[in-house]
């Protein structure tokens, strides 16, 4: 039996779907993108990317889901999420988001299987197009949600701020990690505005992580779970220095080797698991109403 | 307990509750706790609540600036705007016509969303049955007129069981009479468990709130002993 369940109810299974939900989401809009801009790629071969992305998304919110079930005290009961509706509930609409997402993804995908990789037709229509957006928004999105709910009790947990912040977070890992397994099948032209953005990103990344600390943490027991607490290091390093300075400084750099770009979507990658579970852990570790 | 009456399982769709409804609660005078734990082990014998977590708890607080104690009392307070009611997926956590929160263990499938979401800590995983549970103001009592368990268990009177809801009830003049506040009335949860004599510094101290936390260290000392954490 866990002892620290009212404290740390959400544990490192959480982190990962987290992560794995944001790498979702980042993919199925890497998809989105190359899908209808074909000259950002190299020619020809923008739908084998596409296809990557999809697979990557699925994989990912499909493995997370697997990590929450077997999360649950009582695993055998995962059903009765499907049963039973709490329409406050952002979790009980997480579910049914997560279920037609795979469902679209797939679709694309047998839709994408009609056609050959160099076939110049786009077999995914506008409106298909639009709610692969939609529900990669939501996937983005609604995590930080499920945090917000219990921001009456852990007040880091703003959701306000923390869904742009998981958007981005997603966003720019999912597009790092579809870099990283497709890296050779980039143009240059591709991979000078994907370094433009990774440094926008960065940029944005940490206005909205100050935003947050700044309105959420104004007690001195939040500052030192954040900075000085057990989670630290996971700051200090993980976010900091791996997340955000290592990336700075290589995506500052014009002209880039493939050793450099890759370890540079791996940082992007690593920074943002660093900082859902800084986000997760010091926000359970910051008691509500300390300081008030 | 298979003789007892079921339980009324009339949760309302609305977590916010018109107050003229009926609102069964405590007071919980502070002024008269000598800090026992009569009430604790009471309910965790009622309830059989597991070693290792609280139905009700009393926090042992230093008074700042002074070497004295004070004892609070702490146990789910069936808030009238409960935030376990929103963040459960299965709309496990109930509210009762009374207005008492309870969870119905048939929809638990331990996702522990209300446990994240509690501002009190109220709410914890039972071992055995791996579902989330907590105080319910000992419903199998109460529906047989009798009072919860740590309210009949407790010697000073501290802790006094009614309905807050019907001013003519003696428990709302009760705690109008002695000014009864809400713990952590800024979260704006309405509880229906009010303390007589609750200042602000105890809300800092007991921050940690009704389950075991790592400060807690003599209690996870005395478990780890006894072969269990």
């Amino acid at each position: 039996m866990n002892t620290y369940d009212a404290f740390t109810p959400f544990g490192w299974p959480i982190v990962i779907y987290l992560t794995l939900a944001g790498l979702a989401c980042g993919a199925t809009f890497c998809a989105v993108f190359f899908l209808h801009s074909k000259e950002r790629a190299c020619e020809g071969q923008s739908y084998a990317i596409v296809k990557t992305s999809l697979y990557i998304a699925i994989m990912a919110i499909m493995l997370g889901v697997l990590l929450l079930v077997f999360d649950l005290k009582s695993s055998d009961r995962f059903y009765l999420n499907f049963l039973e509706f709490n329409p406050a509930s952002a979790i009980a609409w997480g579910t049914r988001i997560i279920t037609l997402f795979v469902m679209l993804c797939v679709f694309s995908l047998i839709l994408l299987g009609t056609v050959d990789d160099n076939d110049k037709s786009n077999p995914i229509g506008p409106i298909l197009t639009a709610f692969l957006i939609l529900f990669a928004l939501a996937i983005g999105i609604y995590p930080a949600q499920v945090l917000g709910q219990a921001t009456i009790a852990r007040p880091l947990w703003e959701p306000f701020l923390l869904m742009p912040l998981f958007l981005l977070l997603g966003l720019h890992s999912g597009f790092a990690l579809v870099q990283l397994l497709t890296s050779n099948k980039w143009t240059d032209k591709s991979l000078e505005q994907i370094r433009k953005l990774d440094l926008g990103a960065i940029g944005v990344q940490v206005v909205l992580f100050t935003l947050l600390v700044i309105a959420t943490t104004f007690s001195s027991t939040g500052k030192d779970q954040l900075f000085f607490g057990e989670f630290a290091l996971w700051f200090w390093i993980g976010v900091v220095f791996i997340g955000w300075a290592l990336p700075f400084i290589a995506s500052s750099t014009a002209s880039r080797s493939n050793n450099a770009i890759i370890l540079t979507q791996l940082c992007f990658i690593f920074g943002a698991f660093s900082l859902r579970t800084v986000i997760v852990f010091s926000g359970q570790g910051a008691q509500a109403f300390i300081g008030t | 307990m298979t003789n007892l009456p079921p339980i009324p399982w009339e949760g309302t769709k609305n977590k916010q509750r018109s107050l003229n409804k009926k609102r069964v609660g405590m007071v919980i005078d502070l002024r008269r706790c000598i800090g026992c734990h009569a009430c604790s082990v009471a309910c965790k014998t009622e309830n059989e609540v597991p070693l290792g977590s609280f139905r009700n708890r009393v926090r042992y607080l230093e008074q700042p600036e002074s070497e004295t104690l004070s004892f609070l009392p702490m146990l789910c307070m069936h808030c009238q705007d409960a935030p376990c009611l929103s963040a459960c997926p299965t709309q496990a956590p109930t509210r009762l016509a009374d207005g008492r929160v309870v969870i119905n263990q048939d929809k638990c499938c331990g996702m522990k969303a209300c446990i994240s979401a509690c501002p009190y800590g109220a709410i914890y995983i039972d071992a055995k049955s791996g579902r989330a549970d907590k105080c319910d103001l000992c419903t199998h009592r109460t529906s047989l007129d009798l009072e919860p368990a740590c309210v009949a268990s407790c010697p000073t009177d501290t802790l006094r069981y009614g309905d807050l809801g019907d001013p003519n009830d003696p428990l709302a003049k009760y705690a109008k009479e002695h000014n009864a506040k809400s713990f952590k009335e800024d979260a704006g949860t309405q509880p229906s468990i009010l303390y007589v004599k609750h200042e602000k510094w105890m809300e800092q101290s007991a921050a940690t709130g009704i389950q075991l936390s790592s400060e807690d260290d003599e209690i996870i000392y005395e478990q780890n002993n006894r072969g269990t954490s």
